[in-house]
């Protein structure tokens, strides 16, 4: 064989090595993980019980309610920003002067680290913290934002969306500004409003750069942990313990690594379940 | 068709000035409304002799609840510490061994955050001079000490030469291989010298506490089997040659529980508490609006209760154990505690957030527990580990210096219940500097040294030197009841000891994922979503499958 037809496989040898050492390898270790029995203190080290884990898994209830919080937190967050993040975008393509500065301050959320944005939101949210202060002053009666299950979640998510809206923001705004005009043009002469205009011509051209968005946001959302570990930790009463949260009590708490393992490989397939799913959408249209 | 309405420049910078205003007014307002108790610092700074004081300053990394800090200070004249290095020093040089047979090895220690371990710091420069040997000294606090000493002994690359240990985690960490038993080094010569060390100066009980546990292999399956009682030092490294029988940590201090409460209010208020009952009656009367604006300013009560294995279980131990004297869990594994509401039920009401109890409660570990009663803002501590009383005696951090009070648990029908954990220094096996990183836990561990902790937030010393050297010198601002109650603590009242009984937690590795559920269940309670009896059902239930599922033979 001649080196120059080697050449092509040479050039591509880092990337695939790159891919096997971060990506094929550790998600076969996790794959061989999920089917043993392993505690990591133990001394005589994993030991193989098949699918006997799994069936642990699927009547364990904790990992029930985890599943369900993470869906509420997933979908509920990626609805919350798509709203959030399409009026952040229609005011931001408005002409008025500031708009470059406002376009700026928007990025500014997604520039900081998760764990920053937990713990200032948690001084914030506090039951004597600056918002129930300023809620006192107009009148309004203070919220435990953290305090309760029942409330613990949806702050959550509230502190989700003030961290990632401005992306799908940013994403809708990108795709309006990259819009031809001729149809718009067109519709403006047929004398479409303007909500005419967003619903039936602007939207649907965009269709496809929000699919991408949304379906980041629900990877991010269904995996997220930063924020969540640093405001609540999972509680009160397992409130906000997703599956995420829930895998990283499993190994770095109770060093229960096989369930740790299980639990990865559960959320690796459901996230490409909906990436799947998502980008086959695309494809098609 | 309507064009795009235009919002002129100057309208929207005045709007979000306007916004910013508004933002900072209500931040003033909040701020001179809610004064800061003292300044909040996250820096370690020690300067050792050569200036005229030594500074500590330490402080809890969570985030605070409301404007109170917590800031520790040690201030220390230059002549007194000279003077305290100087008995330190000469007092090991009295040991026969050769401090500096280690010359030149450098050692990784990890220690976690708590009164003992930042006093260490102030130290170090001493044991450097005296032996040779560098020590790369690391403090974390709890949640992050944890997770980390489990991640780096795991490695098996022997990264960490001596970390903190206790014998709730060493079942984990001996069965894994992670600490080795001492007792190889107390028989070298080279290394140890019983007689300078003092054996017999060891509070009895808190060698039980360090001794601990073993574990053997039995037909391929790991067992967890209880330790023996060692009556003193000497029965627990001679057990050596029994090979099952080891001292897998050298005692720096032990933890127990107070009770923590304010003298002014209970007087005010004419409150006297004996019993946990006496708690739920005292509420009411201890929960206070003192300036009228319609906001609690003191709530009755206070415990560790955010989600965590360390948190209300560590809280409920001593209630619980003045009920109920049979442990956890009862014959075949089987738990038991499900059947033990009435002090469950008594825990949960003092609990409900914004009733009795701050309403951030469910998300409150020790760090914030002790920051609000600091803070004056509580009137009742559930009993927590004695070296937080160290936080209430320090001016700088505390505005209760003077109106604390420290009392043991209140009693239950089977009297005052309790539990000790003794603290000390393991080595790591994987180390490749073993016989140094023991001189490092011998040095931190002798009598001289440990005396002059106790001041400085060491409360609760394991050596009756000790406390005999606290009720000669009385050093300023010092509890003196304290000193006899500690003793009488360590000496009665260690019922539910968690090196107690087969079936206890302190033998089980999976201690951390069973208390983890019971946090869970008492969540759940306080929140008012299970009853007390659901939830306790629940939680037994739990008990039961993890206990299964790890291969437990539950009948």
């Amino acid at each position: 064989m001649k080196i120059k037809s080697l050449y092509p496989f040479f050039l591509v040898l880092p990337a695939w090595g790159y891919l096997i050492a971060f990506t094929v390898f550790p998600t076969a270790y996790n794959w061989w993980l999920s089917f043993m029995d392993w505690y990591f203190a133990n001394p005589l080290g994993p030991s193989y019980i098949g699918l006997e884990g799994f069936k642990n898994l699927i009547y364990d209830p904790i990992f029930h309610y985890s599943l369900i919080t993470t869906l509420i937190y997933t979908f509920g967050v990626t609805l919350l920003e798509l709203i959030i993040g399409l009026s952040l975008a229609l005011l931001a393509t408005q002409e008025f002067r500031g708009r470059r500065l406002f376009r700026t301050l928007l990025i500014l959320p997604i520039a900081i680290t998760p764990v920053a944005v937990g713990l200032t939101w948690k001084v914030l949210l506090n039951t004597d913290g600056i918002v129930n202060f300023l809620l006192k002053i107009i009148g309004l009666k203070p919220i435990s934002w953290f305090a309760y299950p029942t409330t613990a979640l949806y702050s959550l998510m509230l502190v989700d969306a003030w961290q990632w809206s401005p992306f799908i923001a940013l994403s809708i705004i990108a795709a309006f500004e990259a819009l031809p005009i001729p149809p718009i043009e067109a519709a403006i002469i047929d004398g479409a409003s303007y909500w005419q205009q967003i619903r039936y011509i602007k939207l649907p051209l965009i269709k496809d750069v929000l699919t991408i968005a949304l379906m980041f946001r629900l990877c991010d959302a269904f995996k997220t942990f930063d924020i969540i570990f640093a405001i609540t930790g999972g509680g009160p009463a397992n409130a906000t313990q997703t599956l995420a949260i829930y895998t990283y009590y499993n190994a770095f708490y109770w060093l229960l690594m096989g369930n740790a393992g299980r639990l990865c490989t559960f959320i690796f397939y459901f996230s490409f379940v909906i990436v799947y799913i998502l980008a086959r959408r695309i494809k098609v249209e | 068709m309507s064009e795009p309405k235009k919002v002129d420049r100057r309208k929207f910078i005045y709007a979000g000035l306007g916004a910013v205003a508004l933002i900072a007014i209500g931040a003033a307002a909040y701020v001179a409304m809610n004064p800061p108790v003292v300044t909040k610092t996250v820096t370690t700074s020690t300067t050792v002799p050569t200036t005229s004081v030594v500074t500590t300053t330490s402080v809890a990394t969570t985030t605070v609840p409301t404007t109170s800090v917590v800031t520790s200070t040690i201030t220390t004249p230059k002549s007194e510490m000279e003077k305290m290095m100087e008995n330190i020093e000469k007092y090991c040089q009295g040991a026969k061994i050769n401090w500096r047979q280690k010359e030149g090895t450098s050692i990784y220690v990890l220690f976690l955050s708590n009164p003992y371990s930042e006093t260490l710091r102030a130290f170090l420069p001493l044991f450097e001079k005296m032996t040779g040997i560098h020590v790369a000294y690391d403090v974390l606090p709890a949640t992050e000490y944890w997770t980390k000493t489990d991640i780096l002994l795991g490695t098996g690359k022997g990264v960490v030469d001596a970390v903190m240990n206790h014998p709730l985690i060493n079942p984990e960490w001996a069965g894994a291989n992670w600490v080795m038993p001492l007792n190889e080094f107390l028989f070298n010569e080279k290394l140890f010298d019983p007689n300078w060390f003092d054996v017999d100066d060891v509070i009895p009980t808190s060698w039980y506490a360090c001794s601990g546990h073993f574990t053997k292999l039995e037909t391929g399956k790991q067992v967890w089997v209880q330790a023996p009682k060692f009556k003193n030092f000497n029965e627990a490294s001679m057990a050596w040659d029994k090979k099952e029988e080891f001292l897998w940590l050298l005692q720096a201090h032990f933890e127990g529980q107070t009770f923590y409460y304010r003298k002014d209010l209970f007087s005010k208020y004419n409150v006297d508490v004996k019993t946990w009952e006496d708690c739920l009656t005292a509420a009411p009367k201890l929960t206070l609006d003192l300036d009228k604006d319609g906001k609690i300013d003191v709530y009755a009560w206070v415990a560790r209760n955010k989600k965590g294995w360390n948190n209300a279980p560590i809280s409920y131990a001593p209630m619980y154990s003045s009920y109920c004297d049979k442990g956890w869990l009862g014959e075949g594994w089987r738990p038991i505690f499900q059947n033990i509401v009435k002090p469950f039920e008594i825990f949960v009401e003092l609990s409900k957030p914004g009733r009795w109890a701050p309403p951030e409660i469910l998300n409150y570990d020790w760090y914030f527990c002790s920051q609000d009663f600091a803070a004056g803002k509580i009137a009742m501590y559930c009993p927590d580990a004695h070296s937080i009383g160290s936080t209430f005696l320090n001016p700088q951090k505390s505005k209760v210096v003077e109106t604390t009070g420290f009392a043991h648990p209140p009693k239950g029908p089977l009297g005052i219940g309790g539990n000790m954990i003794g603290w000390g220094i393991s080595v790591c096996s994987q180390s490749t500097k073993k016989e140094a990183a023991f001189l490092f836990a011998l040095w931190a561990a002798n009598k001289e040294y440990l005396k002059y902790t106790a001041p400085y937030g060491n409360l609760a010393p394991i050596r009756h030197s000790a406390y005999e050297w606290l009720r000669q010198t009385k050093p300023q601002g010092f509890p003196m009841e304290w000193v006899d109650q500690m003793e009488e603590f360590n000496e009665k009242y260690n019922k539910i000891s968690l090196a107690g009984p087969p079936g206890q937690f302190g033998v089980l590795p999976e201690m951390k994922v069973l208390y983890d559920a019971l946090s869970t269940a008492f969540q759940n309670a306080i929140s008012g979503k299970m009853t007390c009896q659901d939830a306790l059902n629940w939680c037994a239930d739990e008990w039961v499958r993890i206990l299964k599922q790890a291969g437990y033979p539950v009948s």
